[in-house]
This record gives structure tokens, sequence and C-alpha cells, in this order.
């Protein structure tokens, strides 16, 4: 008997294995509980896919731009605000996946581990979150967008908050239009394309290729470069330059973008050095901003010649940047080289100074290089009247498009220690640099400058 | 000399520890839970109804009624078992009552026929001579019960596993399951005069075929599980078990490979959320649901996975998590491994290999059938649509459950105190 | 108003007082299963007919044969691996053949269906010969006995009592079928099967720390250490408290038989 009372350690066996599995769904409620009870299928929260009940979002200044109440989502009463804001709140279907519908889901319902939705139930209320962005100052950069696609970013290249946060085209939540989807007006207008577009950067790449340039190319200070109004490489074709420029120095190249100069570095310092450089200041790789991992800038030169290099050098070719990405080189340059990187939810870990690592995208030297050239080159080019009292400093670009208009670029920043701010301004399609981007940016920061 | 000492004090220390609470405080506490648990049904509701009410009180009667019969009239003094069962059916009669006020009557029924089925189960289970004679007509009867099914079977939830009496229904394939492991469990002369387990291999091949045919593949999974686990125990033949499965296995896939349509039902296997609004349809309402209600719930009755198809029966465990709290979801989850281990310990001590085999089995078919539950319902395993012992809606399961803690306690000498007063001084 | 507020505070203590209740009974009933113990006592004997060596039936299923996988293991020739099956069942003690080649015989005579054993009964597995002793009527004849064997240990220890150099006289437990003393060297032995026991006793039946056999003013005691199989003095188990020994009084440690003798004479160290 002994023997098969022995067999019946079989049943420890089981009980175990049925153990180990009480662990398992265990540990992923605790993990992924969160996720599971603020999906969409949760009648709870969401009625006909769409959440109903949260708490609610707040800018900086306190103003509601969404709340929940009788079982009904609720925007700011403000239609431009609404539009402005959208993709930073999102809508209520989740469409906008970067939006903080989307990703606060567990702060919004309140949910924890220990207590489940059951605030919310109770209460009706879920916690609030609030965000970084100045939601008037978003309308105001939607309005200098003026119908453009595009998109405005600018935060504060010292603590890392976004104040203002615009992607175009966007629409009004409380009145959907039907026909998004068919309608060209409103191509990818769930794309925050702040966060997750990738565009041709144009000339405002030159700031890449100076910074390559000044840490790889001895004495290039004093160099001097030849403008022809084109550059022909050495296996035929040739770069056109926006103007025949005569002979021009390293300096004067960035301020009036001499294209034949920067193809020359270009192909001077080679494939290699041009993709080294990109990738250190940030090309490949995407930044965690406030729980949106923003989508990876492109520099690829794999198998290219000296005519691709040349293009590639003035931010043409395969080239691709995103905004968020720029706006951080802007800081960097700002800033001796290094930011914190942005973010747009206010959360305890940015509410402790000093917890927040920076980013060192551009070391500390040739960042005071640049920011002086760029400096210049908004004294020489736009004038101060455009920016007044900021000390700013920036670069246009005119970003070729195949078929299409030429999206207009300007990235810059205050050189001003009180005013520690940095902008990029993207209008797809939109035209020149300095004629539409300049405009807007100005626009923009008066507004910021005001508002303080 | 200190070592020696300390020797000497060693054996002073009890080695039993005493237990905090005596039966009586036990019960109380176990009709404390479950009046606080009926509280909300009954006043949450636009006007009390009196047939829930009743049925409530009934209960509460039930088990007041035979722990006090069982302690003074029947001498039992470990009752731990009845305890956990009535708590179990107390939560599912709530829960059913809470959802269909209407189904309340019906599921106390079963539990009333549930615990006669216990206590007579008991009595049979006494002495091993009833057992042996009994075998061959219950294995009759059970295959018997299942070809009947077959013939007049009732198409319910896409299995035909049900067969209608007036206005009951009952469900064959669970009372067989009480039939299986009691043809399975033999004495120990029986296992040693008879080594094959082909008469054994015979019956359970009928059983799971019929389920087959029935479309029954869960209960099909557990019974040949069941069968698994009483095949190991009465012959210890590790080689030709394997065959079994790995027969078992290609079996399967030869399913499969013929009848695409039957591993269709399982493509949403751990992507329900990509099937949210078909396949996974259940799955992530349990799951989402689950999570919502924390570690103490929303509150009976404020639940919405009560609303989703089969919340009662399937389902059960995602409506005790979202409305009673995970605490509460996993004590119940919990509880059957503790009596599995339990049943363990039983088994090693039992006065006959009839109740080891018994014991053994029937915590292994309730830890299998518990598992395809939950953890079906949760995606940990694919959906096979089980019930949960004790708590899902339906009267033969409730009386199968009870009926499997039977042969549990059976395996437990106390149970039977004149047997236990022979081994006792005196 | 303020019976709204009550009925609110109702509600949120409830779902506490769920969980917390639910944790308390399972709990409870949890450590009520799992540390319940279990005893099981020897029933019965068998003893081998020349060496008289005794083989405990510790189950109420005893599975005998040639196997190691059996209860009982027998190492005669001509006994099959699984041959018979003693078993306990509600009419008393049963013997079955198991489709055995030499069959079983009980008083002389092969049986085919299981016959009933009583005390006494001579059961041959093939050629293997033993005789069935039953403890509940062995118990009996047992504290019989007792009382003559006393009377003679008394008379056999006085001449010895005094007088004898390098000779000392201890207390000991004597096991007399193996014919072994075991001295109780202390004033308070733990006895038992661990290796940690100052009486370390090797029966199968005997628990790792079984019982305690100490001495309080003049007289020993013995105490159960909440042993599986149980502790007896002069068949009679010592359930709770401790128990008076005396000279010849018969212990049973699980099954396993000793004398108390309260004067053995060792040669002094």
């Amino acid at each position: 008997m002994n023997t098969v009372t022995k067999r019946a350690y079989v049943l420890l066996a089981i009980i175990i294995a049925f153990i180990a599995g009480v662990a398992l769904l265990g540990v992923s409620f605790a993990t992924e509980g969160g996720k599971w009870a603020t999906s969409r299928v949760n009648g709870h929260l969401y009625s006909g896919g769409e959440i109903k009940s949260a708490g609610k979002i707040l800018d900086r200044n306190g103003v509601v731009l969404a709340q929940s109440k009788d079982g009904e989502r609720i925007y700011n009463s403000d239609k431009n605000i609404r539009k402005a804001t959208l993709h930073t709140v999102g809508d209520t279907y989740g469409f906008i996946a970067t939006g903080v519908h989307s990703i606060c889901r567990d702060e919004l319902t309140g949910y924890s581990f220990v207590d489940g939705i059951y605030t919310l139930i109770n209460t009706g209320e879920g916690s609030n979150v609030e965000l970084t962005i100045d939601a008037k100052l978003c309308a105001k950069a939607y309005d200098a967008l003026d119908g453009k696609k595009g998109a405005v970013g600018v935060y504060n290249y010292k603590t890392g908050e976004i104040v203002c946060m615009v992607s175009a085209p966007s629409y009004d939540p409380e009145n959907k239009p039907e026909n998004m989807d068919s309608d060209d007006k409103y191509e990818a207008v769930y794309m925050n394309r702040l966060l997750s577009g990738l565009f041709t950067p144009g000339s405002t790449f030159k700031t890449v290729t100076t910074i390559a340039a000044i840490e790889n190319i001895p004495d290039i200070q004093n160099r001097e470069f030849e403008c022809k109004g084109a550059l022909a490489t050495a296996q035929g074709g040739e770069i056109i330059c926006n103007n025949t420029h005569g002979k021009i120095s390293f300096g004067t190249a960035l301020t009036k973008s001499c294209n034949s100069a920067y193809a020359e570095m270009g192909i001077q310092l080679g494939a290699g050095v041009l993709e080294k450089t990109a990738s250190s200041m940030g090309f490949g790789k995407s930044f965690n901003v406030s729980g949106v991992n923003t989508a990876k800038s492109r520099f690829d030169l794999e198998g290219a010649v000296d005519i691709d290099i040349g293009w590639a050098a003035i931010g043409q070719y395969t080239t691709l940047v995103n905004p968020l990405h720029l706006l951080m080189i802007a800081g960097c340059i700002a800033s001796d080289g290094s930011t914190p990187v942005p973010y747009f939810i206010e959360d305890d870990l940015h509410s402790v100074v000093g917890s927040i690592k920076s980013e060192r995208l551009i070391q500390q030297a040739t960042a005071s290089q640049v920011k002086t050239m760029m400096r210049n080159n908004v004294i020489n080019n736009y004038g101060d009247s455009k920016f007044p009292g900021m000390s700013f400093g920036g670069k246009t670009g005119t970003a070729q498009v195949a078929g299409e208009g030429s999206h207009a670029w300007f990235m810059g920043f205050s050189t001003d220690e009180s005013f520690p701010y940095a902008i990029v301004v993207l209008a797809e399609n939109g035209g020149g640099g300095s004629d539409v981007a300049v405009p807007i940016a100005s626009k923009v920061m008066k507004e910021l400058k005001n508002s303080l | 000399m200190a070592e020696k000492n300390e020797k000497k004090q060693k054996p002073k220390k009890p080695k039993k520890p005493k237990h905090p609470f005596n039966w009586l405080s036990m019960l109380l506490f176990a009709t404390m839970f479950q009046l606080i648990s009926m509280m909300p049904v009954i006043f949450l509701s636009e006007e009390i109804n009196i047939e829930v009410v009743g049925v409530f009180g009934g209960f509460i009667l039930t088990e007041w009624l035979y722990f006090v019969c069982a302690r003074w009239f029947a001498k039992q003094r470990a009752t731990e078992l009845e305890i956990i069962a009535f708590t179990l059916s107390g939560i599912g009669l709530v829960t059913v009552a809470s959802v269909y006020p209407n189904y309340a009557l019906k599921q106390f029924i079963a539990i009333l026929i549930g615990l006669a089925a216990f206590i007579v189960l008991l009595a049979i289970m006494r002495n091993v001579e009833v057992i042996s004679a009994l075998r061959i007509p219950v294995a009759v009867a059970a295959v018997g019960l299942l070809c009947v099914n077959l013939v007049m079977a009732e198409t319910i939830n896409g299995a035909l596993n049900w067969i209608s009496l007036g206005s009951f229904s009952i469900q064959p394939s669970e009372l067989v399951k009480v039939a299986f492991i009691f043809v399975g469990a033999a004495t120990l002369e029986k296992l040693q005069s008879t080594h094959s387990l082909t008469r054994y291999l015979i019956f359970s091949l009928g059983c799971v075929g019929a389920l087959f045919l029935m479309r029954d593949f869960g209960t099909a999974l557990i019974f040949f599980a069941t069968f698994l686990v009483i095949a190991f125990m009465r012959s210890g033949d590790i080689k030709t078990i394997g065959l079994i499965s790995v027969a078992a296995v290609l079996g399967a896939g030869l399913i499969i490979y013929f009848k695409p349509y039957v591993a269709s039902r399982f493509e949403a296997y751990r992507h329900v959320w990509e099937y949210a609004n078909d396949g996974g349809f259940q799955q992530t309402r349990v799951l989402s649901y689950s999570a919502s209600g924390g570690f103490f719930g929303l509150g009976i009755g404020e639940g919405r996975l009560r609303h989703i198809f089969a919340s009662t029966t399937d389902l059960i465990f995602g409506v005790i998590c979202e409305e009673w709290g995970l605490v509460v979801g996993f004590c119940v989850i919990l509880c059957f491994a503790f009596v599995a281990v339990y049943a363990l310990r039983l088994a090693r001590h039992a006065r006959s290999t009839v109740y080891s085999i018994a014991a053994v089995a029937s915590a292994a078919l309730l830890l299998v059938q518990l598992s395809l539950n939950v953890f079906g319902i949760t995606d940990l395993l694919p959906l096979t649509g089980v019930t949960l012992p004790f708590i899902s809606r339906g009267g033969t399961s409730m009386i199968c459950s009870w009926a499997l803690f039977a042969f549990i306690k059976s395996a437990d000498i106390k149970t039977y105190p004149i047997l236990e007063k022979q081994m006792e001084d005196k | 108003m303020e019976l709204d507020a009550i009925y609110d505070f109702a509600v949120e203590a409830s779902r506490y007082l769920l969980a917390g209740l639910a944790l308390l009974i399972i709990g409870s009933c949890v450590f009520s299963l799992v540390t319940r113990r279990f005893g099981t006592r020897v029933g019965s004997y068998l003893v081998e007919a020349k060496t008289k060596k005794r083989i405990p039936l510790t189950r109420w299923e005893n599975s005998i044969g040639r196997s190691t996988t059996c209860d009982v293991i027998l190492t005669t020739a001509t006994v099959s691996r699984f041959h018979a099956v003693i078993s306990k069942r509600r009419t008393g003690w049963v013997v079955a053949d198991t489709n055995s080649r030499t069959g079983v015989f009980v008083n002389g005579e092969q049986i085919d269906k299981p016959v009933q054993l009583s005390h006494g009964d001579k059961v041959s597995f093939g050629t293997a010969m033993y005789e069935f002793f039953d403890v509940d009527v062995d118990d009996l004849e047992r504290e019989k006995e007792k009382e003559r064997r006393k009377q003679a240990r008394v008379a056999a220890r006085v001449p010895v009592r005094t007088g004898n150099e390098g000779v000392e006289f201890m207390p000991a437990l004597i096991d007399e079928a193996a014919e072994k003393a075991y001295v109780i060297g202390c004033e308070n032995c733990v006895v038992g099967r661990s290796p940690d026991c100052d009486i370390r006793l090797k029966y199968q039946t005997v628990s790792s720390e079984h019982a305690k056999v100490f001495k309080l003013g003049s007289g020993w005691f013995v105490e159960d250490l909440g042993s599986a199989n149980g502790t007896k003095v002069n068949a009679r188990f010592v359930t709770t408290g401790r128990r008076r020994l005396r000279d010849g009084d018969i212990l049973s440690f699980g099954g396993a038989i000793f004398v108390f003798n309260e004067h053995y004479k060792v040669r002094k160290k």
C-alpha cells in the first residue's frame, strides 16, 4: 500500500502547476491590470468605444482642456483651443494614440491595483492630469499656421517643459467632420506631427553639417569657399545653390545658406564622419517624451556617391527629421550642447529638480560656436525686430519635396538666460522658410514673451 | 552542557499547534460572510424579492442544521471541508441570485441535492465491500447514461450534453464524472491481482469518446486528465501512460488537421485583445472588469460583467473578481489548492487504496476543471467552457462538486467515528 | 440624511469585511486541514515461525511479496513477487491470495478466496511460515502475563542488589525479541528514531521524536511527544500527560515492544 500511496505525489505536481498558474495570473493583474481595466471594452469607462468617465485634463494655467460631466466627455469651450490642443489631449475614441486620453488612461481613471476603478465609480471622478502646455499659446500657434499642415513646438531648454505643441491639420472634437477619411485636407489627421512626423529637413540640417565641420575640419573658421551658383561633383551631376555667392567664408556660408559651400564641406567630410556626427546628435534614436516614443530621425548614406553626400549635407537626399528632435537640437545649441528630454505631462519625476538627466547631443565648445553663428544669422537676415528682446538665434529651411511645394522650416532659440525657450516651426508644402516659417515663429514667441 | 540542556528543552514545545477557532466560531464567520454578501442583493433591488429572501434564509438554516447534526449526532470532529463547500456554494448562490433572481430557488435546490448526495456517498464509501459490489453496476449505468444522452441530446451552447426532464435539464457528463472516479478506485487486493489497465481503459475510452461526439471538449479533457491520474495511481506504469498521452496528442492533432474549425475556435488564444469583439469577447471582458474591481471589488450588483452572456456559468469568476474583489476571487481558487493538499495527505494515510485513489482523483479533477475555467477565461489557457465547481449556476455541476468532496472526506478516518474508535485506546 | 451616511458607511465597510472574512474562513480552514496529523497504529504482526521475528503490519492494507515495492518484503525464494494482501475489513483481518504461484495457506489449508484471520493462525506464503498476531488480542494476553513476569523479575533481582564491584544498576528498556537493552542514561531522555535522541530506536513505527522518559522525584515517567503511532504502557495508550513506569511494565512505542527494567545491571565504566 505504501507504493500506491506514494504515487499520490502526482497530485503535488498538479497542485504546484496550479499554484504557478494562479501566481502568474496575480502577477498579470499587477502588471497589466491597468491596461486591462482602462481598455476600450470596459463599459464603466467607455460607451460605444468612446471614453465617458475620467478625470480632468488641465493646462499649465489650470485651464480645463477636457473633463467628464454626467457620463459625457466635454472639451474646452473655445473652439480654437479645442483644435490646437486636440493632438495633446487626444480624442475620445483613441484614434490619436499619443494623446493624454490614451497614454494616461491609468491616471485619468484613477486606476490602482488595490482599488481598481472603485474611486471613479463611487465618486464619479478620476485623477486629474496636468500638462505643461499653455492652451492660449497653442491656439495662437494654430492660428499662425493659418490652415497649413505642419507643427509648432516650443519648450524650455533648461527644464524640458513643452509650452506649445500644435499639429495641423486638426479638427474640432465636439463637431467631428464627417468626411475626414476621404478629404485630403485631413491627411494623417490623427498623427501628432511634432512627435511622430518625419520630414525632409532642408537647410535646417546645415546646423548638423556645421557641427561636423567644426569638429572634424581643422581651421574651418578661416576657410573660404567658392560658390559658382552650383557645385559640380567628380562623378558628374551638380548641386544647385540658391544664388551665386562667389568667395564666401565659413561663417557667411551659414548666414547665406550657401548650398555649394555646404555640399563641398559634406563631400570633404565624407559619409562616415557625417553619419557619425548625425548619430551622436540623436539621428536614428527615439526619445521618450512623457511616455510617447518620438519617430526616429533618419540619416543614411550607405552606398551614397559624392552627389548624394552633397545633397544629404544640405538636408535633402533621403534625410528625414522629426520636428521634436530638431527642437531638441536647437535647445542643445542654445544650452552648451545638452538639454533635458522635453515633456508635456507633469509628473512626480519632473517635479524634483535635478532628477532628470540631460541628453548631450553636441560637444560644449562646438555648441557655443554654432550658437554665435545662428545668432548672427537672425541679426543679419531677419532682424531682431522679429524677436524683440530675446537675443534670438535660428536657422530657416526650405526643403524640396518631389512633386509638391517645399516644406518651410524654422528652428531657433532665445539666448537670453531669463527666457530659455527654443522653437521649431514646420509648414508642410508651405513655401520658403524665411517667408512662411519665420513670421509664424515670430508671432508665437512674441505671444509667449508677453504671457510671462 | 548547555547544548544538552537545549536538547532537553526542545521536546517541551507543543508539537501540534492549537487551532485559534473552534468549529462554531468558524461557522459564525461563514454565516457573517454570507449575511454581508446577501444584504446588497436583498436591498438593492427596487422591491424586496420574497423568494430570494426565503432562499437565503433556507440556505443559512440548512447550513446550521447540517453542522449541528454533524457535530452532535454524527460525532464529526473534522468539518473544515464542509465549511469550505458551504462558503463556496454560498458565494455562487448569492451571485446567481443577484444576476437572475428567478434562478435562486433552483440553485438552492441544487445545493440541497448536492448535500444529500454528499451524505449518501459518505455512507456508501464507509465500507470497501460496498464499493466493490457497486463498481460494475455504476460503470454500466454511467455508460448507459452517456448513450441515452447521445441519443436524446439537446444542443445547448454548441455542446450536446443536456437531457431535459420537465422543467429541469441535467448534464449527464457531470454525473459520469463521479461514476468515473468511483469505478476507477480499487482496493490493493484488486490492484495486485489484476495488473492490467485494459478494462478501465475501455471504460474510460467509452466515456471520453462519447463526450467527443457531444463536442464537449472541455469535459473530455477533464476526463482524460483524471484518467491519467487514476491510471498512474493504479499501475504506476509510466510507460503505458506516456504511450496513451502520445496517442491522445496525435489524435487531437489529427482532429485539428481534418476538422480545422475545431482549431479555429482557439484562434483568439493569447491574442484576445486583437479579437476583442469576436473570439476574444468573453476573455477581454473578464480581464477588463476583473482588473476594474481591484482588491475589494466594486460592490455586489455594481458590476457590468454580469450583463455578458454566460456571466453566471463560465465567467462567474470574473463577476466575483469585479464585484467581490480580487481577494475573494483568489481565496476561492486557492482554497481548492489547499483542499488538494489535504487530499494528498489523506491519501498517504488512507485505510485502503480505494480512498487514496478516489481522493487524489477527485482533487485532480477539481483542479483541472478549475484551471480550465479560470485560466481559460483569463486567456492563460484556451477557452473551453467548463464550469467553476460549487459556484457556477447549474444543478448537476453542483451535485458533482459535492460528490467529489465526499470522496475526499471519505478518505479521512475521522469521518467514521466507529472505525476511528478501533484505532483508539479501548 | 443620517441614514444615508450610515448606509454609505456600511457599504464601504462591507467591502473590506467581505475580503477579511473570506481570508479568515479560508485561512482557518486551511490551517486545520494542513496541520492535521494522522496516526495509524500497528494492527497486527506476522511472527516468523523459526526466528520469532515480528513483522509489523502498519497499514490497513498490506501487500506481501518478494518485490521491494511490497509493504512486507519476504525474501524466501518460493514467495511470488506480489504474493498476497492482508487487509483490515469491517469484520476483521483478511488474507487474500493475489495470483501467487505457490499459494497461501491458512492453518495448512490453501485458500482460493479471501479468508478471515484470527489471532494465532498459521499463515504460509509458499513455504514461508508465519504466525498471525492480532495486537488487540495480544495486548490482553500480555497484560495477564505481566504480573507473572514482574514477580519473577523481582525475585531474580534481589540477590545481586549489593556488594558487586564494578557493577551498577540503571533503568533500561529491554527488547526481549531482539535481546537488546537500551540503558536510560539521563534523567530526561527523549526516545525516538532520530539520531538526536538520547535513546535511539531504529524501528519503522517509531516517530523521530516519539516519547520522553524522565525521572520525577524517585519515580520514572513516560510522556508521549505527539508521535504518529502512539505510546502504550501495559496496552494502554498514553494520550495526555505522563504515566508512571513501574518495574516490569510493558512499553510500546508505536508497536515496538519493550520491558521497563528499573534496575538493569551494567558494568561500571
